[in-house]
C-alpha cells in the first residue's frame, strides 16, 4: 500500500523537480536565448501539474499561452536585440557582484522559509471539511469533461464583468504596443 | 505519502522564491521579465491547487488562473515593445546602464 | 440578470466605453488630431454628470453576480474620478500634440479611467485584479507615451517591472484568501473569514502574511513608502499629463480599493499597525526628500511626486484609524487634494508648453510673465501645504487630523503629531517655490521665451489653434472649483463624504 502511494505520487515529484530545475536554469544560464528555451521546460512541467490537478483546460492554455506564446515572443525579442552586437550583449555575466548574489539568496530563501512556515501553520484539512470540499470531490468523479463547461459558465456568467473588462484592456494594449513599436515617422 | 494540498503550496512557494531570486539577481530586463512570469506561474499553481482541493465543484480558481494568463500576456507585450524601443534608441538593455533613471 | 438595472447603473461606464471606440476611430479619420481630446473631455464630463444625477446610488445594489456594487461610496468616487479625469483630459489636449501620433493618447486615457471607475465599486477579487490591471497597464502606456524620449521609456519600463511584482504579490494574497474561503466575492469572503475566526481555524501567521501582502500591494498603488521607489523617477520621466493622472486618479482608485478591502472584507488587529508604519514612513520620506529636491533645484515634477508621497502618508493616517469619521474625512481630503493637484500640475503643463522645461529654477519670476497663473499655482501650493489662504485645503486637513486624533486608536495621537510635524516641514518647500515665482527675478528660460515669442509673432508662425489654452483653462476651472467649494460648499461636501461612508455595503 505504501509502495503504491509512493508510485502514485511520483509524477508530482518528477514534474515539480523538472520545473524547478528549469526555472533555476533560466536564471543562471548566461545565454539569454537558451534561458528562454529553458523556461519553456519549466512551464511545460507546470502544465503537467495542472493535468494532475484535473485542470485540463488550464493545462492546455498554459502550454499554448505561456510555453508557446509568451516565451517564444520573449526569445524573438531577445534575438532582435542581439542582432548587431551578438556576443557582447547577449552574454551577461550573472555573477557580477558577490554582494548582490548573497543578498538575493538571503532574501529569497527567507521568503521561502516564511511562506512554507505559514502554509504549514494552517490546517487546510479543516477548511476542506468546512467548505464541504471532501463531499464535493466525490461528485467530481462523475464530471467527465474535467470542468470545461464549468469554466465556460463562470466566464460568461459569474465573471462576466472582468471578462468584458479584459477584452477592453487587450484592445487598448494592442493599440498601445503598436504605437510603441511602429517605425518612426520621418 | 499521497500528494496533498500542502505539497502543491510548498512547491508554489519555492517557485515564487525562485522568481524573486531571479528578479533580484538579474541585470538584464528580459530576464527580469521572465522571472516575473515565474512568480505569476507560482500564483497560478496556488489557484488551481486550491480549486482542486477546496473548491472542486465551482473551480473558480481555474477561471482566475486563465485571467492571470491573459494579463501576463498583455504585460509581456507591453514590456517587450518598450524594451525593443529602448534598444532602438540606445542599443543596450542593461538596466544598470540606464542613463536618466536610477534603478 | 436584470439588464435594465445593469445598464442604468453602469451608464457612465458605457459612455466612457463608447468614447474609447469613438476616439480610436476618430484618430484614424481626423487629420488635425485636435478633436479626440475634446471628445474624451466631453465624454468624461458627461459620465461624471450621469453618475452624479443617477438615483441608483441611494441604496446598495449588487449587479452582475455581485461583481460590482453600487452604493453611496462607489457613486461618490465615480463622480470624483470621472470629473477629475475630465479636467486632466482637457489639460492634456494641447500638451500632447507635441508627441507623434497624439490622438491615440485619449483612448488609452479613457480606458485607464474606466479601470479606476470599476475599482470604485469593486466587490469581487477578480474585478479588483482586472480593474487594477486595466488601470495599471494603461497607465504604463500613458507613461511611455513620449516614445522618443529616453527618460520616458526608461521610467515606463521601471514602472512596468515594479507594477508586475506588485501584481504578483497582490495575486499571492488573493490566492491565499481564495484558499481559505473558496470564494472570490467580497461578501462571501468576509463572512467566511468571520466564521473561521469564530472557531479559531485561521492560523495567525497566515493572517499576518495575507495582511502584509495586501498592504504592500496596495501601498505600491498609493505610492506610499517603503514602496515608493518608482514614484519620483516615473513622475519625472512621464509626460506631465500622465504624471497628473498617476498622482490623482491612481491614488483615488488605490484608496477606494483600500477602503473596501480593509474596511469591509479583511480587517484584523495586525492591519492597523502596518498601515500606521507605512503612513509614518511616507510622511518622513516624502517631506525629507522633497526638501532636498527643492534645495538642489531639481524638477518640479519630482517635487510634486514627493509631495504626493507625503500626502499619501496623511491620508494613510486616517485610513490606519479606520473609523467611519476618519474615513469620511479621508474622502473629503482626497477630493480637495485631487482638485489642488490637478490645478498645480495644469500650471506645470502650461509652463512646460511655453518653455519646455520643468526645473524648479526656471520657475523663478514667473509672475512677471503670467501673473494670473502664478497666483493660481501659488493658491494650489498653499492649499497643498494646508494654509488657509483659500480655506478648503486647511479645513480638509483639519478634519482629517482631528477625526484621526479622536478616533480612539491608542497611538493615533502620535500619528497625528508626526503628520503635523510633517506638514510644517512641507510648508518650507511649498512656500519656497511660491516665493521663487513671486519674488525672484525672471529666470533665463523665461527671458529667452520673450525673444522667441517676438520672433514667432513677427514671422507670423504663432499658431495656437485654440481660442484659449486648455491647460490654462483647466487651472482656472480647478481653482474656481476650489474657491467655490471653500466658500460655499465645504459643509455640503463634508456631509456628502460622510454619507458616502455610512451607507457602504458589503
Amino acid at each position: 500500500m505504501q509502495f503504491l502511494a509512493t508510485i502514485s505520487s511520483l509524477p508530482f515529484y518528477i514534474l515539480a523537480t523538472i520545473s524547478i530545475i528549469c526555472a533555476l536554469g533560466m536564471i543562471l544560464n548566461p545565454n539569454l536565448v537558451r534561458a528562454g528555451f529553458t523556461l519553456i521546460g519549466s512551464f511545460i512541467g507546470i502544465a503537467g501539474l495542472y493535468f494532475l490537478l484535473n485542470a485540463n483546460f488550464v493545462a492546455v492554455s498554459q502550454v499554448l499561452i505561456y510555453a508557446v506564446g509568451i516565451v517564444l515572443v520573449i526569445v524573438f525579442a531577445v534575438m532582435l536585440c542581439s542582432l548587431k552586437e551578438e556576443a557582447h550583449n547577449i552574454k551577461e555575466s550573472v555573477f557580477s557582484s558577490k554582494a548582490r548574489v548573497t543578498f538575493a539568496v538571503l532574501i529569497s530563501s527567507l521568503v521561502f522559509a516564511v511562506l512554507s512556515f505559514v502554509i504549514r501553520s494552517q490546517d487546510w484539512q479543516a477548511i476542506a471539511k468546512l467548505t464541504g470540499a471532501e463531499r464535493q470531490s466525490s461528485l467530481v468523479q462523475l464530471v467527465d469533461d474535467k470542468y470545461l463547461s464549468q469554466i465556460g459558465f463562470l466566464m460568461l456568467n459569474k465573471y462576466i464583468l472582468p471578462f468584458e473588462l479584459v477584452s477592453v484592456l487587450l484592445l487598448i494594449v494592442l493599440v498601445g504596443t503598436i504605437l510603441l513599436s511602429k517605425k518612426d515617422i520621418k | 505519502m499521497t500528494v496533498t494540498l500542502v505539497h502543491y503550496l510548498t512547491f508554489s512557494a519555492l517557485l515564487f522564491s525562485i522568481g524573486l531570486f531571479g528578479l533580484l539577481i538579474s541585470r538584464n530586463a528580459f530576464r527580469v521579465l521572465m522571472s516575473i512570469e515565474i512568480m505569476l506561474n507560482a500564483v497560478n499553481i496556488n489557484f488551481v491547487a486550491f480549486a482542486h482541493f477546496l473548491d472542486p465543484l465551482a473551480v473558480k480558481g481555474q477561471a482566475f488562473s486563465l485571467f492571470v494568463m491573459a494579463i501576463a500576456a498583455a504585460e509581456v507585450a507591453i514590456g517587450l515593445s518598450l524594451l525593443l524601443l529602448i534598444y532602438r534608441n540606445r542599443m543596450n538593455i542593461d538596466m544598470d546602464s540606464f542613463a536618466t533613471i536610477k534603478w | 440578470m436584470d439588464w435594465n438595472l445593469v445598464s442604468k447603473i453602469l451608464l457612465p461606464e458605457f459612455i466612457i466605453l463608447g468614447a474609447v471606440l469613438i476616439t480610436i476611430l476618430l484618430s484614424l479619420i481626423d487629420k488635425t488630431k485636435k478633436y479626440t481630446g475634446l471628445v474624451a473631455t466631453f465624454a468624461l464630463f458627461l459620465a461624471a454628470l450621469v453618475a452624479a444625477i443617477s438615483t441608483q446610488g441611494e441604496e446598495v445594489t449588487k449587479i452582475l453576480n455581485s461583481a460590482f456594487i453600487s452604493d453611496s461610496l462607489s457613486r461618490y468616487l465615480r463622480v470624483l474620478i470621472y470629473g477629475i479625469a475630465a479636467l486632466i483630459a482637457l489639460a492634456a489636449t494641447k500638451y500632447i500634440e507635441k508627441f507623434e501620433s497624439p490622438a491615440e493618447y485619449f483612448p488609452i486615457f479613457l480606458t485607464a479611467t474606466l479601470g479606476a471607475g470599476f475599482l470604485a465599486g469593486v466587490n469581487d477579487f477578480l474585478t479588483l485584479f482586472i480593474g487594477l490591471e486595466t488601470l495599471g497597464l494603461s497607465a504604463i502606456l500613458l507613461v511611455s507615451y513620449s516614445r522618443k524620449l529616453q527618460k520616458s521609456n526608461e521610467s515606463a519600463i521601471k514602472y512596468l517591472l515594479t507594477a508586475a511584482v506588485a501584481t504578483g504579490i497582490l495575486l499571492f494574497a488573493i490566492s491565499l484568501l481564495y484558499g481559505i474561503t473558496a470564494s472570490t466575492n467580497f461578501a462571501q469572503v468576509a463572512s467566511r473569514i468571520v466564521q473561521l475566526e469564530s472557531i479559531s481555524l485561521l492560523s495567525v501567521p497566515l493572517k499576518i502574511l495575507i495582511s502584509a501582502l495586501l498592504v504592500g500591494a496596495i501601498a505600491f498603488k498609493l505610492a506610499a513608502a517603503p514602496f515608493h521607489n518608482w514614484t519620483p523617477d516615473v513622475y519625472y520621466g512621464a509626460p506631465t499629463s500622465s504624471t497628473l493622472f498617476l498622482s490623482v486618479i491612481s491614488k483615488i482608485a488605490g484608496f477606494a480599493v483600500a477602503i473596501r478591502v480593509f474596511g469591509t472584507v479583511f480587517h484584523n488587529e495586525f492591519l492597523l499597525p502596518m498601515l500606521s508604519i507605512i503612513a509614518v514612513l511616507s510622511i518622513i520620506v516624502g517631506n525629507y526628500v522633497g526638501i532636498i529636491q527643492i534645495i538642489s533645484r531639481g524638477s518640479v515634477k519630482k517635487l510634486l511626486a514627493y509631495s504626493s508621497i507625503a500626502q499619501s502618508g496623511y491620508l494613510l493616517v486616517a485610513l490606519a484609524c479606520l473609523r467611519l469619521e476618519s474615513v469620511g474625512s479621508l474622502l473629503l481630503y482626497i477630493t480637495i487634494y485631487a482638485i489642488m493637484n490637478t490645478c498645480a500640475f495644469a500650471c506645470v503643463i502650461y509652463f512646460e508648453q511655453e518653455t519646455g522645461s520643468d526645473s524648479v529654477f526656471d520657475f523663478a519670476g514667473w509672475i512677471q510673465k503670467k501673473p494670473m497663473l502664478t497666483i493660481i499655482f501659488s493658491i494650489a501650493l498653499f492649499n497643498l501645504a494646508g494654509l488657509p489662504f483659500v480655506p478648503a485645503g486647511f479645513i480638509a486637513k483639519f478634519f482629517l487630523f482631528s477625526t484621526s486624533f479622536s478616533s480612539g486608536l491608542i497611538y493615533a495621537p502620535y500619528l497625528v503629531i508626526i503628520a503635523l510635524i510633517g506638514s510644517v516641514i512641507a510648508l518650507f518647500y511649498y512656500l519656497y517655490l511660491a516665493k521663487l515665482m513671486i519674488v525672484d527675478e525672471p529666470s533665463f528660460a523665461l527671458k529667452q521665451l520673450e525673444t522667441v515669442e517676438v520672433v514667432a509673432v513677427t514671422e507670423g508662425t504663432s499658431k495656437c489653434g485654440y481660442s484659449y489654452d486648455p491647460a490654462r483653462l483647466t487651472a482656472m476651472l480647478s481653482v474656481g472649483v476650489l474657491i467655490i467649494v471653500s466658500i460655499f460648499g465645504m459643509d455640503y461636501l463634508q456631509g456628502v463624504s460622510e454619507m458616502a461612508i455610512y451607507k457602504i455595503g458589503v
